[in-house]
């Protein structure tokens, strides 16, 4: 089981809607967009990551950290012409976690528009 | 009124993650909008073209207008550029689809779009060049205007991109100083070469053959 903090979020006030919950490991910006590359592309390496969210080393592997240690993701290690190679890739966990979360965010839009509670 | 002032910021920040999704997702599986095997097989493309634009369409080594075999040139080029274009189409369909997308997105007609003013500023220099009898000169017209369109290209790609972009602006900056028949082969060193070196940096360093 994930150790995600997964935090119920009440989107405020006069609209009164009131979500399931909203998955703050997923909600940060930075693991979003890790978790989007990992899910669209599939097993990604470091560098590939690094280029396409225009991160630093340093704040990526935090972020990659904290998601493989909610189990959102899976690392592969191996060597490639004799240098160590990492690679990332978004377990069935990360997957469900990741459609949850578009899901809610979808309902948060639908539910703007329409003027109804989300479901 | 379906909601009010105060839920503004939840919303705005729903819309702007699921944006930020979707870019994402899409230069995930953009990223290699000139795979490797693509650029190999565009460098190969035109290098053919500049083998066949010198034996076949020249007739000495003036370049003018009247040595030229216009419809064998424009059949060359043509040719060309119809291989690039589907060869990069095919390449970008099969990695798109290894990750059940669909090779046209949004940010591929951003992509189409920015690349446009480019392409059509070789066009109207080739037309220019054609109506003043010199084209001959074009070579590095075109090298500029790809690598415009490329330079634009690169804001919504990986940074070789740019790289590339930038390499045929100074080489199409060159190569306006040359005679026609060294802009030939310059053709053969950017559009061929440069291409090539694209082609295996993409597929070794970064595994997208």
């Amino acid at each position: 089981m994930s150790r995600s903090v997964a935090a119920a979020v009440t989107v405020s006030g006069k609209l009164g809607l009131s979500l399931e919950e909203i998955d703050e490991t997923i909600h940060q910006k930075v693991r979003l967009g890790i978790m989007s590359a990992l899910v669209a592309r599939g097993l990604s390496d470091f560098r590939f990551l690094k280029e396409t969210l225009g991160l630093t080393d340093g704040n990526l592997s935090i972020h990659l950290a904290k998601l493989e240690e909610v189990g959102y993701i899976s690392v592969h290690k191996e060597f490639l012409h004799r240098k160590p190679h990492t690679s990332y890739e978004a377990t069935e966990e990360g997957k469900i976690a990741f459609d949850r979360y578009l899901n809610a965010l979808e309902r948060i839009v639908h539910s703007a528009r329409s003027g109804n509670q989300p479901v | 009124m379906l909601y009010q002032l105060d839920d503004e910021p939840r919303l705005e920040e729903a819309y702007e993650n699921l944006r930020l999704i979707r870019e994402t997702m899409d230069r995930s599986t953009k990223h290699s909008s000139l795979s490797g095997v693509a650029g190999l097989l565009v460098g190969l493309w035109a290098i053919i073209g500049v083998v066949l634009t010198r034996y076949a369409a020249y007739e000495s080594s003036s370049l003018t207008v009247r040595h030229v075999h216009l419809i064998t040139l424009a059949a060359i080029w043509t040719s060309v550029l119809f291989a690039s274009v589907a060869t990069d189409y095919l390449m970008n369909k099969r990695a798109a689809a290894s990750v059940g997308k669909h090779v046209f997105s949004s940010l591929g007609a951003r992509i189409v779009q920015s690349a446009a003013p480019g392409f059509t500023a070789g066009l109207v220099f080739t037309l220019y060049l054609l109506w003043l009898g010199q084209i001959g000169h074009i070579w590095g017209f075109w090298m500029l205007c790809y690598g415009l369109a490329i330079s634009s290209v690169g804001l919504f790609s990986v940074k070789p991109v740019s790289f590339l972009g930038w390499s045929f602006l100074l080489a199409g900056a060159f190569t306006l100083f040359l005679s026609p028949i060294d802009g030939l082969w310059m053709m053969a060193v950017t559009f061929g070469g440069f291409h090539i070196c694209y082609g295996l940096f993409t597929g070794v360093t970064r595994g997208e053959w």
